[in-house]
């Protein structure tokens, strides 16, 4: 009797342990970031994290990715149903993703927030969701960016050049011009299958400037005005490679590698998907930063004598659609995006990407005319802009993935294909890319 | 034979086998048989991130086939197998034999020869990789110094795959000589002394003794060096990341590139499920052989 009433007192005190544990349970959310350029990035990561618990007593459990890696993270992280409550991907897989139904709506923080946000930013957030048969908003376009053209400003005036030229060939022109005078490389962009955007996306933005429209109303059109467009972007990608123009190993580039062979002036000019090269002279060659080098707006009209779009991207903010914690994942992101937190956060990166709010790109750090790199690339939003093509149709998006346009380019930098045979494999693949959706 | 003497004994004894073999039962089946009848299953189905399994046949082989990365990914595994595991091995044996002879400075040599092995791969293929630079590597600053021209290594196919195997020779190499050098120690002193004593040179010695009695350890070394080189993921993502224009790929990354980048878990898994067969046999040779060594 007494051993069975002591057994019935333990259970009742286990109980009661148990329900108040699950009770007294903090609540959290787990993040997983990309924290891959600068103690600046990271440190602004901190402090939201850091804001957000202490004003909600949710507690972030945080860890930090390259891009590439924390793509394959969350892939497998969904699949395996052990997602992050919150993350970010990059922009083909997101389509991709989305398109599977794998994320969650969030129409109603972007509706909270839409009257101020940059529309492009969120056309872009406008996504496919073939599960569901639907549209909608399925990220928080959290960053924008765009293709940075950096130079060196010296090289032009020893070319004779005040300003760079603004018309397509012009402005090329006094690239080639200096490299006969300097000697140094006038171009530099990556073509290999090391890089990720540093190869599609320069691809897709001289195809847009030759006149192409692969995607149009939501379908692929690879006739032949956009095969001669794909050709003709081809070709000017890959000459100065061919003639000599560039440094010799941009056929085993990374994504890093144009960012360190113009920071030691190994060439003239380059592309790339953010500011990080003008970041660094910032921060360890300020004097360069400013009389040295600078960052150009597109050369309108185009090689057509057309203008053309200039493309732009988003870094999306995600919340898997099997998230462990969907409540506590949608208030953190609310957190994230009021313009008073987001706005000391896309500060402290420092201009590496644009923010998703007008008011914010008012701001004087981001419209200072006087900035040689922040502000000719702010212009990059405000003239014709477009998204990249990959975000308006999961096969392109799968193409893009699948490094269709790397291909393209290696077969006539590395195989010494003629161009027009190599655009046609790509578009023969696109097509069949496209095709399963 | 006391095992089965009684109903009672034999009973409790197996009992307590099966009690012990339990554990490693319970891994095998978790983490291997589970994991590998998962993906012959998966081969067969349409299984892409977000979509449950849904059977079709042969489909995936067949889109794989067709897939022209992935039939250059299959030659590139069989250079990269044939070739790499071939020559090290042959190199590993000769330098084993060299190294099991006695001269000044043995010790020290052998461990620098282990240092390869011994160095992190991660790091040491970040090292290739920066040495082998077109614009700032080591090997093409020297270049020009004996009147070469600088080379693109990682950015042609031939030169690339060819910097994938050295590299893979390098790192491996030790292990190998390693294991062959304890396989010649192994060979009973008196043998070489009778041989010596009926007047057989050096090179006798070498034909007629040392390779016979390593034959049976050298098939084994073969085997298991093509089965763990075939599943080598590291060295090819990590040197070309499978470029140029996916020119250099090997089964493991092609399949990688299947699985996390498109998310289809069908065609990543098809494409191991390929060469099942062949892993099979090999996993079969060295069991066989090693039943052999063990009661021949």
């Amino acid at each position: 009797m007494k051993v069975s009433r002591l057994m019935s007192i333990g259970i009742a005190l286990l109980l009661v342990l148990a329900l108040a544990s699950g009770a007294l349970a903090q609540r959290k959310v787990t993040l997983w970031w990309t924290v891959e350029y600068s103690a600046e990035e990271k440190a602004a990561l901190e402090a939201i994290v850091n804001d957000f618990q202490k004003e909600t007593g949710i507690k972030v459990e945080w860890s930090g990715y390259s891009s590439t890696d924390l793509w394959a993270k969350v892939m497998a992280g969904i699949e395996a149903g052990n997602p992050p409550d919150i993350s970010q991907v990059l922009s083909h897989s997101l389509v991709l993703l989305a398109d599977r139904g794998l994320l969650a709506d969030v129409s109603d923080l972007i509706e909270k927030y839409k009257g101020d946000m940059i529309p492009s930013g969120v056309e872009a957030s406008y996504l496919v969701n073939s599960k569901a048969g639907k549209r909608s908003y399925y990220c928080i376009p959290w960053g924008l960016y765009t293709l940075t053209i950096n130079y060196w400003t010296t090289d032009i005036k020893k070319a004779g050049y005040d300003k760079l030229p603004t018309d397509w060939q012009g402005f090329w022109g006094a690239f080639e011009k200096a490299q006969t005078v300097t000697g140094i490389p006038a171009v530099g962009w990556s073509l290999s299958d090391r890089a990720e955007f540093d190869v599609s996306w320069p691809v897709e933005q001289f195809i847009m400037a030759f006149g192409g429209r692969l995607i149009k109303d939501g379908k692929l059109d690879v006739g032949p005005e956009n095969r001669k467009a794909v050709i003709e972007a081809l070709k000017f990608h890959t000459k100065w490679y061919l003639e000599g123009k560039s440094p010799k190993g941009v056929t085993e580039w990374g994504d890093p590698d144009n960012n360190t062979n113009l920071q030691t002036h190994k060439m003239s000019v380059t592309l790339n998907a953010t500011l990080s090269i003008p970041r660094w002279f910032y921060d360890k060659e300020r004097d360069k930063y400013f009389n040295e080098t600078a960052s150009a707006n597109y050369p309108q009209p185009g090689p057509l004598g057309t203008p053309y779009p200039v493309l732009t991207n988003i870094y999306p903010m995600i919340i898997p659609a099997n998230a462990p914690n969907m409540k506590e994942a949608k208030a953190f992101a609310d957190f994230w995006i009021q313009k008073r937190n987001y706005d000391k956060y896309i500060r402290g990166l420092e201009a590496r990407f644009f923010p998703m709010y007008k008011s914010t790109f008012d701001d004087a750090y981001f419209a200072n005319p006087k900035d040689p790199h922040i502000f000719p690339t702010r212009q990059h939003f405000f003239g014709p802009a477009a998204p990249v093509n990959w975000m308006l149709h999961p096969g392109y998006a799968k193409f893009v993935i699948g490094h269709g346009w790397h291909k393209m380019v290696s077969r006539v930098v590395v195989d010494k294909w003629p161009p027009e045979k190599a655009a046609d494999e790509a578009l023969e693949a696109l097509k069949r890319a496209v095709e399963r959706y | 034979m006391g095992v089965a003497r009684t109903r009672e004994g034999w009973g409790r004894e197996a009992w307590q086998s099966y009690l012990f073999v339990l554990p490693f039962l319970a891994l095998f089946v978790s983490f291997i048989l589970y994991p590998l009848l998962s993906e012959v299953y998966y081969s067969f189905t349409r299984y892409e991130i977000g979509l449950a399994p849904r059977f079709v046949g042969l489909k995936n082989f067949a889109g794989l086939i067709q897939d022209s990365d992935y039939r250059q990914s299959i030659l590139n595994t069989l250079i990269y197998v044939g070739m790499g595991v071939n020559a090290k091995l042959a190199l590993a044996l000769l330098i084993a034999i060299f190294l099991n002879r006695e001269f000044a400075g043995r010790s020290l040599v052998q461990s620098l020869f282990l240092l390869p092995w011994a160095a992190a791969t991660i790091s040491s293929l970040l090292s290739f990789r920066w040495m082998l630079d077109t614009d700032f590597g080591v090997v093409n600053a020297l270049l020009p110094l004996v009147g070469l021209q600088r080379i693109q290594w990682l950015g042609q196919y031939s030169t690339a795959m060819a910097i994938i195997l050295m590299y893979h020779i390098w790192k491996y190499l030790p292990f190998w000589t390693l294991i062959f050098l304890s396989g010649l120690k192994g060979i009973p002193p008196d043998v070489y002394e009778a041989a010596r004593v009926d007047g057989a040179s050096p090179v006798q010695l070498l034909r007629w003794i040392t390779l016979p009695m390593m034959k049976g350890l050298y098939i084994i070394c073969t085997l298991i060096s093509a089965i763990w080189t075939m599943g080598d993921f590291i060295t090819v993502y990590l040197l070309t990341g499978g470029g140029p224009g996916q020119s250099t790929n090997v089964l493991a990354t092609i399949a990688y590139r299947f699985a996390f980048r498109f998310g289809e878990f069908d065609n990543a898994s098809a494409c191991f499920v390929l060469l099942f067969p062949v892993m099979l046999v090999l996993i079969l040779l060295v069991i066989r052989k090693l039943e052999a060594s063990a009661y021949g």
